[in-house]
């Protein structure tokens, strides 16, 4: 069972917005998908040690070397405010009224 | 069948001009998208002018390459520079990336002629293409079933021909699976063998990049093109062998292993199309090895948990300050973002953020993300002594046919059929599905080929002698596409 | 009842690096905001971190420096928190497996500070609150970090001083980072709780950030200690918390930042794999470790002879130990002097110590040590020609023969006062007869000789010893 206080704490670490319904509604839901997840206890697979990493012949890094950067205008290209060339967000916002 | 062969045939005879070539398939496509909604965007320009440079290079007399000229459907989530990248997601309705993902890079680099961005699951989560900002893709066979998931919109391009090839990603069957449901082609190749950079991360360690084509043959000429190591990509390996030149041997004595106990398929037909591909097999002279895969089950928790856990932070970025939507009422800066998360991203997106958020906090991470992460090692090395005893699997893609649209299964109940398929992306190995019967009711039924690690040649012959042995006659020509 | 500080420090270096951490931008300071960024460091869908081996050797070489076990085998993980400065919403940075751990730092004073690890990370972009707005600049997102983390080993001030003073002195010769707490490349997060003296368990700790130089360590460290003091005489408890220092009103508050439980939901980073070191690579970082400035603090003082304060002086400053060598075979104490008292006075800042751009150079300054030691020039010519030099680039040789200064070494000096002595007899006999006045004129009379070049003072002390004998 996943309680809504557990969501709640959940949603403010992964930054999610809920009403008190969506967050009621998740609870249900996360209740069944936890339940699922707990079918891991199920398995009757010896828990390895160590774990495998897909990684193959890489031992080699990227050289120390400089390389031109992206133009500024690229980065910002798509972002909703900017002030010169900053990303700029403003401190509150009122949907449909201009501020400053 | 050998689409691209039959294409560059037709610009080297010059019997149609690239341009007139591209006119046609961007007519189809924006003929049938606004039904079928297999493409997010249609991309007329970037099309003509690839076209336009591949007709100057005939004009000039120069020889063209094995892609050049050749339409080909984008998945959403790969960056397209200039061209609008929206993952499905209201998140990234209007996002235009600066940059090539490398995928798309090395093809457009061979002139491959980019029709349009294809359909998916929003963020590639989900296995219907019904969680798409966009509306669902259908599925070309038959509108009232789904092109499945989550590259649904490339596999349904592709089938409906309305692109030569496609190239989705598949990070617990969303190559497979489309592919299995629109009775097309779909390889998802060994982790490491294409480059993931300039695609948008689901869970980085099950990501990979694949081909969706109407052929054995066409699969492999794809593949070889873009299986190349990427230094951006510091997972990223590419592949030593070429598939296409490996094409046409003989598969006598190829010893292929089926699970008869664990891998079966909930659907009869299903399994009717696997007992006779094995059949089918027998005939060409493989060897048919039992094997077990008991902790198959397994899979689906690990899964769920890893990718989960990886896809919540992956989507973290999602903040609404440097890109894509954001809120615009807030009462301070976290707020914004939080406004952001909640309006920009859909409901199965956010449900798998909570499970991988979960998964990962204090108190839980233990008993989840870090049992699944050592499971994952004991999954790999049971697949690795099975492998050992054979060359390569044969199993169902999917253990039910294609669904139909609105079926509203419950979360947990979509994610099992998922049991054939994510295995494969625990362990990193190659697999494709390979159109291989028909429904009752006319819809396509897909066989998966599992090989071992960076055995695509393996895999891709097998596919290419069964598709010999049975006359292509399980790629059904629908009466759509521009007909060329 | 008498209390203890026990402190702890984080420190993060930034890595003098051509590129940042994870992709191939500039990590030069300075630069219009977000024009030295990429894809990779502003997290653009998509992205993804390639690592550059510099940051790695970086890493080992501050491990090696300050006595750590290198882990040739280590890995990335992601730290999860949300910052607008953090483009991704996680740091990819070390968890359990840090490049380099179990190392120590013996400083002057007799305390051994324990390092417990060294790892490496990346930095995040910088955030200004300005107007009603937040303005992000994401040039120095990805800059790469290491962070010393030490056992709660400080019991003073004076030890943190002395360490971070040593730290500097060592990143510097090892040349990975320019270590400067006023350009934001040394950054130090204090822990610290107090206890009664000679008890053994730790009380709780509060964590000070925003340190930024160390006249603002120094009194943060002072106030929260009075500050613990005051709460557990009282009766109450220390709350552990994180403190914000603000060096206007020189107190320590708390942050009420949105962020209380921090969660970090640690994992190995998926994009990047296993981070390598090979024998060889290690074999070769130690064998080219440079003297660090404590050995060759040793050897001054042994083999040159300088006193301890002196030798620390020299040391301080790679480039001054090296121009001061130039000329140490010769004469070390006077090559000593020549650098502090009067090298110095034109040098007098820690940055233009460091980067040592003077006018002289080593050769000149051995030529100009060797005339002073062979006598060919007094010390007072050797001051001149010493000014001179650190104005113009000319050699020794050059400025004496342009300002005539020379000519004139101890034996001709002698020589032309025992000449005034005899050619004034009338002044000697009447200093001999108690008129010190007299001595005046037999100094002018050298002056004249020496055309002005002979010091009043050394003219003076040399004709008193000869009128002696005479």
């Amino acid at each position: 069972m996943v309680s809504v206080d557990e969501i709640k704490r959940i949603a403010a670490l992964a930054k999610l917005h809920l009403t008190e319904e969506e967050t009621a509604l998740l609870a249900e839901q996360m209740s069944s998908i936890v339940a699922f997840a707990d079918e891991i206890n199920n398995s009757k697979l010896p828990v390895s040690e160590e774990v495998l990493i897909n990684e193959y012949d890489r031992t080699e890094f990227r050289e120390d070397e400089v390389v031109p950067s992206s133009d500024v205008s690229d980065i910002l290209n798509n972002s909703g405010g900017t002030q010169g060339n900053f990303f700029m967000v403003k401190d509150k916002a009122k949907a449909g009224r201009r501020y400053g | 069948m050998a689409d691209i062969k039959h294409y560059r045939e037709l610009l080297k005879t010059k019997a149609l001009s690239c341009t007139e070539l591209t006119e046609a398939f961007l007519s189809a496509a924006e003929k049938e998208n606004p039904e079928l909604n297999a493409y997010i965007s249609i991309t007329k320009d970037a099309a003509l002018k690839t076209a336009a440079e591949v007709d100057a290079k005939i004009a000039r007399g120069e020889e063209l390459g094995p892609l050049e000229g050749i339409p080909v459907v984008i998945k959403d989530n790969i960056c397209t520079k200039g061209i609008r990248t929206t993952c499905a997601s209201r998140m990234l309705e209007n996002y235009v990336p600066f940059y090539d993902a490398t995928v798309w890079e090395l093809l457009n680099a061979q002139g491959a002629v980019l029709i349009g961005k294809g359909n998916m699951d929003e963020f590639a989560m989900g296995s219907t293409n019904e969680t798409s900002y966009f509306g669902r893709a259908k599925n070309p066979h038959n509108y009232d079933y789904v092109a499945g998931g989550s590259s649904g919109g490339v596999a349904a391009a592709v089938a409906g021909k309305l692109a030569a090839f496609g190239i989705g990603t598949d990070t617990g069957g969303s190559i497979r699976q489309p592919a299995s449901f629109c009775g097309v082609y779909g390889l998802k190749p060994t982790y490491g063998a294409v480059s993931r950079y300039g695609i948008v991360a689901h869970a980085s360690s099950f990501d990979q990049a694949g081909v969706l084509a109407n052929s054995a043959e066409d699969t492999a000429l794809v593949f070889d093109a873009i299986s190349k190591r990427d230094e951006r990509d510091m997972t990223s390996v590419g592949s030593k062998v070429s598939s296409y030149e490996n094409l046409g041997r003989s598969i006598k004595g190829l010893k292929i292993g089926i699970a008869s106990e664990d891998l079966v398929a909930s659907d009869e037909e299903v399994n009717a199309a696997v007992e006779n591909a094995k059949e089918i097999f027998k005939s060409l002279g493989a060897e048919i090895v039992e094997i077990k895969l008991p902790f198959i089950k397994d899979c689906l928790p690990v899964y769920y948990i890893l990718a989960c856990a990886e896809a919540s932070s992956n989507l973290g970025k999602f903040d609404g300050v440097r890109y894509g939507y954001h809120a615009e009422d807030y009462d301070d800066v976290w707020d914004m973002m939080s406004r952001t998360r909640s309006e920009g991203f859909g409901d199965e997106v956010k449900r798998r953020i909570i499970l991988g958020t979960y998964v990962l906090s204090s108190g839980y991470f233990d008993a989840y993300y870090k049992k699944a992460q050592r499971l994952r090692a004991s999954i790999t090395k049971e697949f690795d002594k099975i492998l050992d005893t054979c060359d390569m699997i044969l199993a169902p893609t999917v253990p039910i046919t294609p669904l139909k649209a609105g079926a509203q299964m419950s979360p947990v109940d979509l994610y099992r059929t998922d049991i054939c398929t994510c295995a494969v992306n625990i362990v990193g190995l190659p697999s494709m599905s390979v159109p291989a019967g028909f429904t009752e009711n006319d819809l396509p039924v897909g066989v998966q080929l599992i090989g071992g690690r960076f055995k695509e040649d393996v895999i891709l012959n097998a596919a290419y002698a069964f598709e010999k042995a049975t006359e292509g006659r399980y790629i059904k020509s629908l009466e759509m596409g521009c007909g060329i | 009842m008498m209390w203890e500080m026990v402190i702890g420090l984080e420190t993060h270096i930034e890595l003098s690096t051509k590129t940042k951490i994870f992709c191939s931008c500039t990590t030069q300071f300075g630069g219009e905001p977000n024009t030295h960024c990429c894809p990779v460091c502003t997290g653009q869908p998509g992205s993804l971190p390639n690592l550059n081996k510099k940051v790695v050797k970086y890493g080992a070489m501050a491990g090696v420096a300050l006595g750590c076990h290198i882990n040739l085998v280590s890995k990335m993980d992601r730290k999860h928190y949300v910052y607008p400065d953090m483009p991704k919403a996680y740091q990819i940075s070390q968890f359990d497996i840090p490049l380099c751990e179990h190392g120590k730092v013996e400083l002057e004073n007799g305390s051994v500070i324990r390092v417990v690890r060294i790892h490496i990370e990346e930095d995040a972009g910088k955030l200004i609150h300005e107007g009603g707005n937040y303005l992000v600049d994401y040039n120095r997102c990805g800059v790469p970090l290491i962070e010393i983390v030490t056992a709660p080993d400080f019991r003073s001030v004076e030890d943190v001083l002395l360490y971070l003073d040593k730290l500097q002195g060592i990143m510097r010769t090892i040349g990975i980072s320019d270590c400067r707490m006023q350009e934001g490349s040394l950054r130090c997060d204090v822990n610290i709780s107090i206890r009664p003296k000679g008890a053994e368990a730790f009380g709780t700790r509060t964590e000070i950030k925003n340190l930024n130089s160390f006249t603002a360590i120094e009194n943060a460290i002072n106030y929260e200690f009075e500050r613990q003091v005051e709460i557990l005489e009282s009766g109450g408890q220390v709350e552990q918390e994180t403190l914000h220092f603000n060096s206007d009103t020189g107190e320590t508050r708390s942050m009420r930042d949105k962020e209380n439980a921090n969660d970090y939901r640690y994992f190995r980073e998926p994009d990047v794999v296993t981070v390598r070191l090979s024998q060889e690579e290690y074999d070769e970082i130690v064998a080219s470790m440079p003297e660090l400035p404590e050995q060759r603090l040793k050897r001054y003082v042994e083999e040159y002879n300088l006193t301890e304060a002196d030798a620390r002086l020299l040391v301080k400053y790679r480039k001054v130990a090296e121009f001061f060598e130039a000329a140490a075979d010769i004469d070390a104490k006077s090559a000593a002097a020549f650098i502090l008292t009067n090298i110095f006075k034109s040098v007098p800042t820690e940055v233009q110590r460091e980067e040592w751009n003077i006018k002289l150079s080593a050769e000149n300054f051995r030529e100009l040590v060797k005339l002073t030691a062979e006598g060919k020039i007094n010390k007072n010519i050797a001051k001149r020609v010493l000014d001179r030099m650190l104005e113009t680039a000319l050699s020794p040789a050059e400025i004496i023969e342009k300002e005539k200064l020379g000519g004139i070494d101890n034996k001709e000096f002698e020589a032309v006062c025992r000449k005034a002595i005899e050619e004034n007899p009338a002044a000697v006999a009447d200093y001999k007869a108690g008129k010190e006045k007299a001595l005046q004129a037999l100094i002018g009379y050298v002056m004249r000789l020496t055309r002005g070049t002979a010091n009043p003072a050394e003219t003076t002390e040399e004709l008193k010893k000869l009128l002696e004998t005479v």
